[in-house]
């Protein structure tokens, strides 16, 4: 009898073992069949060829007409309606056109119209607790829709606008497609991946911020593009050095400087010292922070980065003629950006010199402004120690795509706490 | 009997031959009286007579001919009028009468700075200071430590590049004047490398001076495009005894493979400044006298004009940019 019991209960753990995935195919395949209508393929044609240049997806929210994907998946069309146009593709095949109504640039996302109805509206919802499984549907690389299964990893803390970090293998092509929690409600929208199953979802509630919006306004196309990219973009330009401002910075001392070094969450610093040789005859401490955001404008454009750095030179060694010729060599700094012609204005730039916890230095403000995207700017900071002999100190701090206004607050805030410490 | 001078330059050698009878003949034959060694020049070209006291000049020439005040001459003879220019092919006589005033005697004077440049003392100076300014600049640009192998290793093809260029230089002397004025030649090959550093120097100085990098680079300029074609000119004029503007023409053929180097520099910088750059261009001198005119100032007060300066410099850029895309 106790024999009997056991290899029942044996039976009983392999039946249940062996059922466990046939469920979860089971939840998979029960998500797609019941969210596929309401999933499309986007394509940006070009207007000229008749041909796709680039392609994502995307789904029916809100209204049966309504359907969000990525900024980043129609910002050829976004930023050149001439010359693109915009179309779906079902998962039987059937195409037809889109029109854009809104997008919220900062956050990845982009609402567009059909005129037909095109499927039920997917239903938002929170985002579950860390661990539990998430379905992301798309068509990565043009090769047919398919459903991934993965696991909510949690907000990430580090980013300003924190994307959710979803441990699934999103790839090319199903960028705006959307992430469903077990119960088909969507949590998130795919935006990205660096590989090995790390991907990252823009949460639904952003998109929430925009639907809400729209319904407001009786889902009214947005009129001007560009103003409305640069609304956004400064809005949240200001929202976040105002955060910086009023956070409470940590120190780091460079050479006999006490200067700001970690001065938000999204602010990872990274020591850049060259390794220093048998022969040197000076010493060299350099730092670099940056806040590692980038918002996606164009295929050739991004902005909302801001860098800064503090190089630090001495000698006791060096004649100062000597010195200075080494020490001007690091004075010089530039924006990484890839901002051409048609994009930005050339730099103008201002040099004086100011007084710095009670040393000289001799700083220098450039500004160069967005040629579509009004008030919105990139700043150049640059500061310079003068007067020692045998010290040199460099600070540079650089934004892209900023309030100027703001920038300019942060940057005489950042040098007022510089501190001389022997 | 009247004496006439007939001159004829060859290969810028000038040859003087004083005609006392008539007629006279000319061509590259050993009969004739004055013998020409040209290929271009007919065996028997032409003859000089004189009748009634009057100078004809009959070409004999068929293959090139002669040609008188820049008229080519047919076979029959033409008159000359004292003094008379003719060519024959492309050498160039001249018919000269003996009283005919000649140019002042070059007075060769101590004076001025040729004089300091053609000392062999000074020469020796300038190209040591030369040689002593490529050391300091490589050794202020190394902030190791280094053997002094690694500097003279480093120094010596700018040492060869000097004495190069003097060569060139004397050059211009031994072609002209068959002599090699080396002692010069030194000091201006020196002051070809030296004068552009000072320059250099004193653009430094000057741009953090101002705080304004723009004065650096006009010195630079006036440097390269000025000064060393004046310096070889100067030597030219000294040594050759010409005069400054064919001195400058000669002075300018020489230095033109450089000069198109600065030219091509020039262009690119003018288009950098005058069209698109994503560097922006600020005053990045240091120096460690600190001597500058601008005072310290608040960083309130820096902020401000930071602010007001750039804002206004770029609503101008936006506004040309805009009214430029409407053109278009």
């Amino acid at each position: 009898m106790k024999k009997l019991l056991q290899k029942s209960a044996l039976t009983l753990f392999l039946i249940i073992n062996m059922l466990a995935p046939a469920f979860a195919e089971l939840d998979t395949s029960k998500l797609y069949t019941e969210t596929e209508k309401s999933v499309y393929q986007i394509r940006v044609i070009n207007k000229q060829t008749g041909k796709k240049s680039s392609i994502g997806s995307g789904f029916v929210v809100s209204k049966d007409n309504i359907l969000a994907t990525n900024y980043h998946v129609v910002s050829e069309y976004i930023n050149d309606p001439e010359v693109y146009s915009l179309e779906y593709l079902s998962t039987s095949g059937k195409g037809g056109t889109l029109e854009l109504i809104d997008f919220d640039i900062v956050h990845d996302l982009a609402i567009v119209k059909s005129k037909q109805p095109m499927g039920v509206p997917l239903k938002i919802s929170y985002l579950p607790e860390k661990g539990a499984n998430l379905f992301s549907l798309g068509n990565p690389m043009d090769l047919g829709f398919t459903i991934i299964k993965g696991t909510n990893n949690g907000v990430l803390p580090r980013a300003i606008d924190g994307n959710i970090l979803f441990s699934g293998s999103l790839n090319p092509g199903m960028s705006g497609g959307p992430t469903l929690d077990q119960e088909g409600n969507l949590v998130g929208v795919n935006v990205a991946t660096s590989g090995n199953n790390i991907s990252f979802l823009v949460p639904a509630e952003y998109l929430k911020v925009v639907l809400d919006r729209l319904e407001g306004n009786s889902f009214k196309s947005v009129d001007d593009r560009f103003a409305h990219s640069s609304n956004q973009l400064l809005e949240n330009s200001k929202k976040i050095v105002d955060k910086i401002i009023r956070n409470k910075w940590s120190a780091t001392k460079i050479g006999t400087f006490i200067v700001p070094a970690k001065l938000d969450k999204s602010i990872r610093c990274w020591d850049a010292s060259r390794k220093p040789k048998k022969d040197d005859l000076f010493k060299s401490y350099f730092t670099r922070c940056s806040n590692e955001d980038n918002i996606y404008i164009s295929s050739h454009l991004t902005v909302g980065s801001i860098n800064f750095e503090y190089l630090w030179l001495e000698t006791d060694k060096l004649s100062p003629a000597r010195f200075y010729r080494r020490y001007e060599k690091s004075n010089s700094s530039v924006i990484g950006s890839r901002a051409g012609k048609r994009d930005v204005t050339n730099f103008s730039c201002h040099t004086d010199f100011t007084k710095i916890a009670e040393h000289n230095f001799k700083t220098t403000v450039c500004r160069r402004d967005y040629l579509k995207y009004k008030g919105l700017s990139d700043m150049l900071f640059t500061t310079a120690l003068v007067g020692e002999k045998d010290k040199g100190f460099i600070f540079n701090l650089d934004f892209t795509g900023t309030d100027a206004k703001s920038s300019l607050v942060l940057f005489k805030r950042m040098l007022e706490t510089f501190k001389w410490k022997k | 009997m009247e004496k006439v001078i007939l001159e004829t330059i060859q290969r810028g050698v000038h040859s003087y031959h004083k005609i006392e009878s008539f007629p006279v003949t000319m061509g590259r034959a050993f009969d004739n009286d004055i013998i020409l060694q040209d290929v271009t020049i007919s065996p028997h070209h032409l003859i000089i007579d004189k009748e009634d006291g009057n100078y004809l000049i009959k070409n004999l020439s068929t293959e090139n001919g002669t040609t008188l005040e820049g008229k080519k001459l047919g076979s029959e003879p033409a008159m000359l009028d004292i003094p008379a220019h003719f060519k024959l092919n492309n050498l160039k006589a001249r018919l000269l009468s003996t009283d005919m005033p000649v140019e002042d005697t070059y007075v060769q004077n101590c004076s001025g700075l040729f004089c300091f440049f053609s000392s062999p003392i000074w020469a020796a100076l300038l190209f040591l200071a030369t040689v002593a300014i490529f050391f300091i600049e490589r050794f202020l640009d190394t902030p190791v430590a280094k053997e002094p192998l690694f500097y003279i290793s480093n120094v010596l093809p700018s040492v060869w590049t000097l004495l190069g260029i003097t060569v060139v230089i004397s050059g211009i002397t031994r072609i002209s004047t068959h002599r090699w004025e080396i002692i010069p030649a030194i000091s201006i090959a020196s002051m070809v490398f030296l004068v552009p550093q000072l320059f250099e120097y004193l653009g430094h100085f000057a741009s953090y001076l101002f705080t304004a990098d723009s004065f650096g680079s006009w010195l630079q300029n006036i440097a390269s495009f000025m000064i060393i074609p004046l310096l070889l000119a100067l030597f030219i004029v000294k040594t050759i005894h010409t005069k400054w503007l064919p001195a400058l023409g000669v002075a300018a053929l020489v230095y033109s493979p450089f000069l198109a180097y600065q030219v091509i520099n020039l262009v690119d910088d003018l288009n950098l400044k005058s069209g698109f750059s994503e560097i922006p261009g600020y005053s990045q001198t240091l120096l460690p006298s600190d001597i500058r005119l601008n005072t310290t100032i608040s960083l309130d007060d820096y902020i401000k004009d930071a602010d007001k300066e750039t804002s206004s410099i770029i609503e101008d850029m936006l506004i040309e940019a805009k009214k430029k895309e409407a053109k278009s």
